[in-house]
């Protein structure tokens, strides 16, 4: 059974391209706008890992990183930030908020899925 | 965005508001005034006509000093000329930055664009050689490819056979002999048989001939028909003897060509044997050549379809540019929205105005090159980075 990535970005054709990119794969892939729209589709389906941005309209991604480890459902769900931010604070939000792993933009499709096939539960 | 706030500030310099200047001037007057007027009257009581001379110096003092806090207020107001510095101030160290950051986005979308042409030009190249490839490969991977080779090598396997048909065209001819030599066999039986029966009779007719002779005594003339009997058979058994003997011969002579048939065939079958092997290698190289061909072919096609994934991968990483384009652009844009309400409450600016405001938009960035290009650095240079904790 594939394995199912949600990914969060606020810009549609980078979501497309990040999707191109799993579903080559062998991976079902579940869209989210922001933050926001990614808590809306936390309703018990099952994700494997989730790819995140980090600069995201409503609610950013270390928001929603934050909220994921509230969710019982999810809370161990691993986190990619996929971002343009590389400052090394930002990294280090990330990780204590739980990210575990962090690909500052721009990215080869092959390091991206190399590191869900890595991290994927 | 327009530099409209500069030239605003400069037609049309914004008043200042009653309690502004309230605020800043009305003790003075009558500070003045008090003074003047306590240092007059402490004074006074030596003067006898000094009082009244006190009391005018305290309003003089008093007037004096409004007058002075009336100048000091438009003293306090810049001259338009100086809110033209102020802003300009502000725009002359802000606008720079906004120029390289727009300069810097011009050379992100013309590297990614440029990168995207080119990944797909190679892969419009990859393509086409990928066809060429199938192109040669056809007629060993079309559906009737097999059929077309069969055609092509159907005199070969044909000649396989022939020796086959050959041989077996030479047994069917020996089989036609031996049954040939089996009819003759059972004639020879027949014949051999009838001798036998004339055998037995000559036998019967010499005892009576015997008996005969024996009772005519003088006069056996019986005896001489019995004679003529006697040679009658004898003639009888005389050419069925001759019959057995062509008979014989006949099925020697056929023996023998049969043996020289065998002897012939032997040779033959080293030989067809020989004849085999050769047209089947002969086919064999013929389809292994092909194959070989096939395989070499289907190589050069995997080798354009690694080529072509890689191109695709560049496309991927080239098409990530519009995302960070969007970023720097629309962080210029709030910035210029920003500084235009700025200059709306702000006519004057000092250069800590301008340090603060540099330092508050280099803390929006969220890309390394961003604050690179705030310092006076267009080049783009990164790397991507993939770390796990």
């Amino acid at each position: 059974m594939a394995k199912t990535v949600m990914v969060v970005d606020d810009s549609g054709s980078f979501r497309t391209v990040v999707k191109l990119a799993l579903q080559k794969s062998g991976y079902e892939v579940v869209e989210a706008a922001d933050g926001k729209d990614a808590c809306g589709k936390l309703d018990g389906r099952k994700l494997n890992l989730i790819v995140c941005d980090v600069n995201m309209p409503q609610m950013d991604g270390l928001t929603f990183l934050k909220h994921l480890k509230t969710e019982p459902n999810y809370k161990f769900t691993p986190v990619i930030m996929l971002t343009t931010e590389s400052q090394e604070s930002k990294k280090a939000e990330g990780r204590a908020a739980g990210a575990r792993a962090w690909i500052t933009k721009p990215f080869q499709p092959s390091q991206l899925v190399d590191a869900v096939n890595r991290l994927c539960v | 965005m327009s530099t409209e706030p500069t030239t605003k500030s400069q037609s049309n310099p914004p008043a200042r508001s009653a309690s502004s200047i309230l605020g800043a001037q009305p003790w003075r007057p009558l500070a003045a005034f008090v003074i003047g007027a306590a240092g007059c009257l402490l004074a006074a009581p030596h003067w006898q006509d000094g009082s009244f001379l006190a009391l005018l110096c305290g309003v003089l003092s008093a007037a004096l000093a409004w007058q002075r806090s009336g100048s000091g207020e438009a003293a306090a107001r810049p001259a338009s000329g100086s809110n033209v510095v102020g802003t300009a101030l502000m725009v002359s160290h802000v606008v720079p930055v906004w120029q390289r950051h727009i300069e810097a986005s011009k050379v992100e979308a013309e590297k990614g664009v440029g990168g995207l042409l080119q990944s797909f030009s190679n892969l419009h190249d990859g393509l086409s050689e990928a066809a060429r490839h199938a192109e040669q490969l056809e007629p060993s991977v079309s559906a009737g490819a097999t059929d077309e080779a069969l055609n092509e090598n159907a005199a070969a396997v044909d000649s396989l056979l022939e020796p086959m048909r050959t041989s077996r065209a030479e047994r069917d001819a020996m089989v036609t002999e031996m049954v040939a030599c089996s009819e003759r066999l059972a004639e020879l039986g027949r014949v051999s048989k009838e001798v036998r029966e004339l055998a037995r009779h000559t036998n019967l007719v010499a005892f009576n001939a015997s008996i005969e002779a024996n009772r005519a005594g003088p006069a056996g003339s019986g005896f001489a028909i019995v004679a003529q009997e006697v040679r009658v058979l004898a003639a009888r058994s005389g050419e069925a003897g001759q019959r057995i003997h062509d008979q014989l011969n006949a099925i020697t002579a056929r023996i023998d060509r049969m043996r020289k048939q065998a002897e012939l065939n032997a040779v033959s079958d080293e030989e067809l044997e020989l004849l085999a092997r050769r047209r089947a290698r002969e086919v064999a190289g013929a389809l292994l050549s092909r194959l070989a061909a096939s395989v070499r072919g289907s190589r050069e096609l995997r080798e354009a379809a690694v080529k072509m994934n890689g191109e695709l991968e560049q496309v991927f990483l080239n098409f990530q540019f519009q995302d960070r384009l969007t970023q720097m652009l629309d962080i210029v844009g709030r910035d210029m929205a920003r500084l235009a309400e700025w200059v709306q409450s702000n006519p004057t600016a000092t250069h800590a105005d301008v340090t603060l405001w540099l330092e508050t938009l280099e803390r929006s960035y969220t890309m390394e090159e961003q604050r690179t290009h705030h310092h006076g650095n267009v080049a783009i240079d990164r790397s991507a980075a993939v770390e796990f904790f």
